[in-house]
């Protein structure tokens, strides 16, 4: 039996079974979650190579650069602009704005939270609201789940609505080919609608538990935000590249530039900028914290993961799987589309969505002929995406914003228990679904 | 040169079961920054000092530790609320701000030079107790190890 590219399979067994079997031991052992999921994924990928199912030119051919490299980038600039104290400007202002009534504050800090992860990573921008919330919460004398809660769904939700909110998207953009402009032009939409949608159950579920006293919330109005601004001049040039950044994913259809580029570019940029007037030494340590900043367990979770997704496509697993859906659906594209709206909504709310995701893609490209072209798949593709992301929102292990959440409530005291969690939540997940299905089911089916 | 010949033999401590409100007292009588603490036979329990004040007085999100809280000059504050937060902390328990993992301690036999490897690592005032039953036998503070190298 051979593997790709004429590897020889170890004593002659099946391609597509010891394919197979790799990935579903690392799924497994994933969702066991005894092992770091980094080291699985490159420990099953290192074993696809050593029983020959690929060679290791193939497993590289596997590897999807262009989703590292946006994800590198990404984390590359939100690290040096998160210095510059701006995430803490914003969120102090939005609670400002409201007066500091704990119901507003909820609110504004809900909505900021969804505008920052729609444009940056979901991990991030927990880790950058959620410090500043505590706080907020700790001096308005108010319990902080309620807050943390609806900041871990406007993560995740959030992050649907661009190519670069969520690592789903990134995938789907990057491994499909579809531009930045329609994920705004086909997401953004329902994501709006799934926010006003959710937020009239959680204003009744909460508004009881948030009351202030007159005296707390004077005390959040003295907050000064402009004293949050540590670095003046990092954040004019962190902004500057933020623009130039979003004005190349808008315009990457004209010039032709993969999200790679123009993340990586515009980080090399904020480097340069960053490190322009300090002295060699100095820059050698600037640099280094700044590359210290990025997620690495996360981009060598993706490529090891890429690889064992590359060994089941490349021995014919994925062709086969997709033939045994469609099979199931009668290869009509309606039940297709909300069977995987549905399917990938459940699943990802108790696994990670990113490894489902990487198979998916793949499986569902296979579909093509079936329903008339690449064209024909776009409904599949958005229904992948709104059921993976929004899907994390059901349980606590949903997504990884949730499970930061969780650690960083649990530290500060103030702990989030799983039933809790899921007790609220689990249904606005079924509900931001149901909102998904009719939107899908109006525009394109 | 040992320990035992420069320990405070006579260190002031405070019982495992008294209030944060008491401890507090204690250090602000015996104008220290680092009092040993003792359950009712006399074994050590472990160290209060500042730190466990300051993480009164700071906000829960200035203690996380990553990415979180780093500098607080926008938040207001005044010295009013600050004390009623240490008011309302007064009754709490002490064995609450005991971390109780490593209570690093010296032995009045260990050698002078393990001080100052503990100072090192652990701050101005260590506990020194004894090898077999941990009750408490003495304080070390640095600045009686400085008077002893003049």
């Amino acid at each position: 039996m051979h593997g790709e590219s004429g590897a020889q399979v170890l004593f002659g067994w099946n391609a597509a079974w010891v394919a197979s079997l790799l990935f579903a031991s690392v799924y497994a052992l994933i969702i066991a979650e005894k092992l770091n999921r980094a080291i699985l994924a490159l420990l099953g990928a290192a074993m696809l190579i050593l029983c020959g199912v690929l060679t290791q030119e193939a497993a590289f051919r596997g590897i999807d650069f262009n989703t590292i490299g946006l994800l590198l980038g990404m984390m590359l600039i939100v690290g040096i602009t998160a210095k510059s104290g701006v995430f803490q400007y914003l969120a102090i202002w939005s609670a400002k704005k409201v007066n500091a009534q704990p119901m507003g504050v909820l609110f504004m800090l809900a909505m900021v939270t969804a505008f920052l992860s729609s444009l940056l990573d979901n991990v991030t921008t927990v880790l950058l609201v959620v410090p500043v919330t505590l706080l907020i919460t700790e001096e308005l004398k108010v319990k902080a789940y309620p807050y943390l809660i609806a900041e871990v769904l406007c993560a995740n939700i959030g992050g649907t609505a661009t190519l670069i909110g969520d690592p789903p998207n990134i995938m789907i953009g990057s491994l499909v080919g579809i531009p930045f402009n329609d994920f705004i032009y086909n997401l953004t939409p329902v994501v709006l609608m799934v926010l006003a949608v959710s937020s009239v159950p959680y204003y009744y579920i909460w508004r009881k538990d948030l009351v202030t006293t007159e005296k707390a919330r004077q005390r959040v109005m003295a907050f000064n935000e402009s004293e949050a601004i540590k670095d003046p001049r990092l954040l004019k040039q962190s902004l500057f590249v933020l623009a130039l950044v979003l004005i190349g994913f808008f315009t990457s259809r004209m010039t032709h530039l993969e999200p790679a580029t123009v993340a990586m570019g515009g980080a090399a940029l904020l480097l340069l900028l960053d490190n322009f007037s300090r002295h060699a030494e100095e820059q050698g340590t600037a640099v280094q914290q700044a590359f210290a900043e990025v997620e690495w367990v996360t981009l060598m979770f993706f490529v090891g993961l890429f690889i064992l997704v590359h060994g089941l496509e490349s021995s014919g697993v994925i062709r086969s799987m997709a033939e045994k859906l469609l099979e199931a659906t009668k290869g009509d594209r309606t039940v297709t589309v909300l069977a995987v709206l549905w399917g990938s909504a459940f699943l990802s709310a108790f696994i990670d969505n990113i490894p489902f995701v990487a198979t998916m893609i793949p499986l569902i490209k296979s579909m093509a002929p079936a329903f008339g072209g690449e064209q024909g798949l776009m409904p599949l593709w958005w229904a992948l995406s709104l059921g993976a992301c929004l899907g994390g929102n059901g349980t606590l292990i949903g997504a990884s914003a949730n499970l930061v959440v969780a650690g960083l409530a649990e530290r500060a005291g103030q702990p989030i228990r799983f039933m809790t969690y899921m007790k609220s939540c689990f249904g606005l997940m079924i509900l931001s679904i149901m909102v998904c299905h009719v939107y899908i089911y109006w525009r394109y089916l | 040169m040992k320990v035992a010949e420069i320990m405070n033999r006579a260190p002031v401590s405070v019982r495992s079961d008294s209030t944060f409100g008491s401890a507090l007292q204690t250090l602000l009588e015996s104008r220290v920054t680092t009092i040993p603490v003792v359950d009712a036979e006399g074994v050590y329990k472990g160290i209060f000092d500042l730190k466990d004040i300051w993480d009164i007085l700071l906000p829960k999100a200035a203690q996380l530790s990553r990415k979180s809280i780093e500098d607080l000059s926008f938040v207001s504050s005044s010295i009013d609320k600050m004390k009623d937060q240490i008011a309302e902390a007064a009754s709490l328990p002490i064995a609450q701000f005991l971390t109780s993992e490593d209570l690093p301690a010296l032995h009045p036999e260990s050698p002078v030079i393990q001080a100052v490897l503990l100072f090192d690592e652990h701050g101005e005032t260590l506990a020194v107790v004894d090898r077999q039953t941990r009750k408490l036998v003495g304080t070390i503070a640095a600045w009686q190890l400085l008077d002893a190298l003049r």
